[in-house]
């Protein structure tokens, strides 16, 4: 089902894209407000020569040159991967209103990945964080990132790590998002493909 | 900013400083400053203790930080979950305590490599201590010790213990005759050792004692007192950019990113949120930045001098061994930010229980800087001296 949400998130893939073709770990993001993208941003750790330059805080910033720091309250972020622990403190603090994002970030993932600092207790209101969106754009954007960096590698590593993977392991949607707010999110699809998928593994595992 | 503590120029600025506040007072008294209990070293003369520590430190007593001997840094290091006690089967048995040290070194010769490390639990461990299952016996004015062993693992059979133990029952026989001498028993004993001396108290009733030698993990260790004194000098420099912050209408908190192989200081920033309208502009944040843009600098300038004659400067890889100091426990945005850069080690004062990222005690508790799931530590340690007076931020407030 394609929803608005995969419109706005094909935005933000064409700012991974673009991080992609400027040598850097292919992330992009939107910032949408009143249904229209209000910033853009994109990873831009390797030519700041700085590790906290993530496409959340350059679309941030871009929206705060033209708009107060309240906007966000109204604003939601689609983000091609999970927002880090440290985005995921910002947004937080940015007071944002919900995060769509694309494939999960198990090294670093702070909206419920690693830590859920999206929704720990804490000093400001938790936000919704929603996992799915063209994730296997996002994956494969990564994959093809870091495959090349590996060819790149001055003692490039054995063969099998030069080999473009094509296949997915299963989202599990239930780890982010709550179980009644998967078919308004996602469709009815979702939700059967989400119990045909647990049948398989409740299968295999008997077996 | 090289730390100069003390100088005429720190002095003019900080009595500058002071007088702004003191006029500014009603304007701003949403950060009332803390008054923590103030140590009588540290009050001023002249009533001057409402201008607190800046105005005291450009005032001469800068010094009393430097020069102070005490250890005041504690490492922010706890452990990371709750230890399940697990159990291993061991042979003892009851040996007269006269012979004790011959059965130990008899039995060490004699038995195999245990596969189990045994070094947390007592060896010996007195009669009343262990009378759980025994009941206590008045025997005779003999002392008796119950003796570990080793696992059953390393030997199986009871007979070979028996046999073991075959030589020091002559050795003992002669005078003491108890018929639970020299005979074999199996006890449980906790596998591992405890994290803390606490868990290692609880987990030694009803099983074999543990000996509580302390754990790398758990033990507050001591910084070495040139880090102390690098530290101390440059917490002064946090105070002063404080009470500049403060009379700018920011937040006073403060960071300065130190190199310590040399002891400069690499970027220094305080927190802009309020006057940049965002509310990220978290001083932690802009010292990385600032690194990183020196570094950029830095290599800008060596392409355009380069001649090829002169070496290459060697590159620095984010801020890989660099240190940061600074006043308020980072929250879990600037603590991430740590990790994502490289940080060595983290400097701060004053905890901060709702927002910070650092101490399990702190927020949510990640534990940011120790935590295993992240690819990179860095230690953390956290100023438990003498009350340094920092202006109160309010706790909702992610420093």
């Amino acid at each position: 089902m394609a929803t608005v949400h995969h419109e706005f998130m094909k935005a933000a893939l064409r700012m991974a894209n673009l991080a992609f073709d400027s040598d850097e770990v292919p992330v992009g993001c939107v910032y949408v407000h009143d249904g229209k993208v209000i910033a853009e941003g994109m990873n831009d750790t390797n030519r700041s020569l700085c590790g906290t330059r993530h496409a959340e805080f350059l679309g941030m910033e871009k929206v705060l040159e033209t708009h107060p720091a309240s906007i966000f309250e109204q604003t939601d972020l689609y983000v091609t991967v999970e927002p880090c622990v440290m985005c995921a403190s910002a947004l937080r603090q940015l007071k944002i209103r919900a995060v769509y994002f694309g494939c999960a970030n198990d090294r670093f993932g702070g909206c419920g990945s690693v830590l859920r600092v999206n929704s720990d207790p804490g000093v400001e209101r938790p936000f919704p964080a929603y996992p799915g969106f063209y994730r296997e754009e996002a994956i494969m954007l990564l994959r093809r990132f870091y495959l090349q960096e590996n060819e790149k590698a001055p003692t490039p590593k054995t063969k099998k790590s030069r080999e473009l993977k094509t296949d997915f392991s299963p989202l599990d949607l239930g780890k982010y998002v709550p179980q009644a707010e998967i078919e308004k999110l996602y469709g009815k699809e979702m939700l059967e493909k989400l119990a045909a998928a647990a049948a398989e593994a409740e299968e295999s595992d008997s077996m | 900013m090289p730390p100069s503590v003390g100088s005429s120029r720190t002095t003019t600025a900080s009595t500058a400083g002071t007088e702004t506040y003191l006029h500014h007072k009603h304007a701003h008294n949403h950060h009332q400053r803390h008054h923590i209990s103030l140590s009588s070293s540290l009050s001023a003369p002249g009533g001057a203790i409402v201008s607190g520590v800046p105005g005291a430190l450009g005032s001469g007593k800068s010094h009393l930080l430097a020069n102070s001997s005490a250890r005041s840094f504690v490492q922010v290091k706890l452990p990371h979950e709750r230890q399940e006690l697990e159990l291993v089967d061991v042979w003892a048995t009851l040996i007269p305590a006269r012979i004790a040290s011959s059965v130990i070194s008899h039995i060490r010769q004699e038995l195999p490599n245990d596969p189990h490390s045994l070094l947390h639990l007592r060896r010996l461990v007195k009669e009343t201590d262990l009378n759980q299952q025994d009941g206590v016996h008045k025997t005779s004015e003999h002392v008796f010790l119950h003796l570990l062993i080793c696992s059953i693992d390393a030997v199986p059979s009871e007979d070979e213990i028996r046999r073991t133990l075959q030589p020091m029952t002559e050795l003992a026989a002669a005078k003491i005759n108890d018929r639970r001498l020299f005979v074999p028993v199996i006890r449980k004993a906790p596998k591992y050792p405890a994290l803390t001396k606490q868990l290692s108290k609880e987990w030694s009733i009803g099983t074999w004692p543990i000996m509580w030698r302390g754990n790398p993990n758990a033990i507050i260790s001591e910084l070495p007192s040139e880090d102390e004194l690098l530290y101390r000098k440059n917490i002064e420099n946090l105070l002063q950019l404080t009470e500049k912050a403060r009379n700018d209408g920011e937040i006073p908190i403060a960071t300065l990113i130190v190199d310590p192989i040399t002891c400069e200081t690499v970027a220094s920033a305080v927190d802009t949120r309020n006057s940049s309208n965002n509310p990220l502009a978290h001083s932690t944040m802009a010292c990385i930045a600032k690194v990183a843009d020196n570094e950029r600098l830095r290599r800008q300038c060596e392409v355009a001098t380069r001649d090829g004659t002169t070496e290459q400067l060697p590159q620095a890889y984010l801020c890989h061994n660099l240190q940061l100091i600074t006043t308020h426990e980072p929250c879990a945005m600037c603590s991430m930010a740590m990790v994502h850069s490289r940080i060595s080690r983290l400097v701060y004062i004053k905890n901060m229980p709702r927002s910070g990222g650092i101490d399990r005690s702190s927020g949510a508790g990640y534990g940011i800087h120790w935590s295993k799931q992240l690819n990179w530590r860095f230690e953390a340690w956290k100023w438990e001296g003498q009350d340094i007076l920092l202006y109160d931020i309010g706790e909702a407030i992610n420093a």
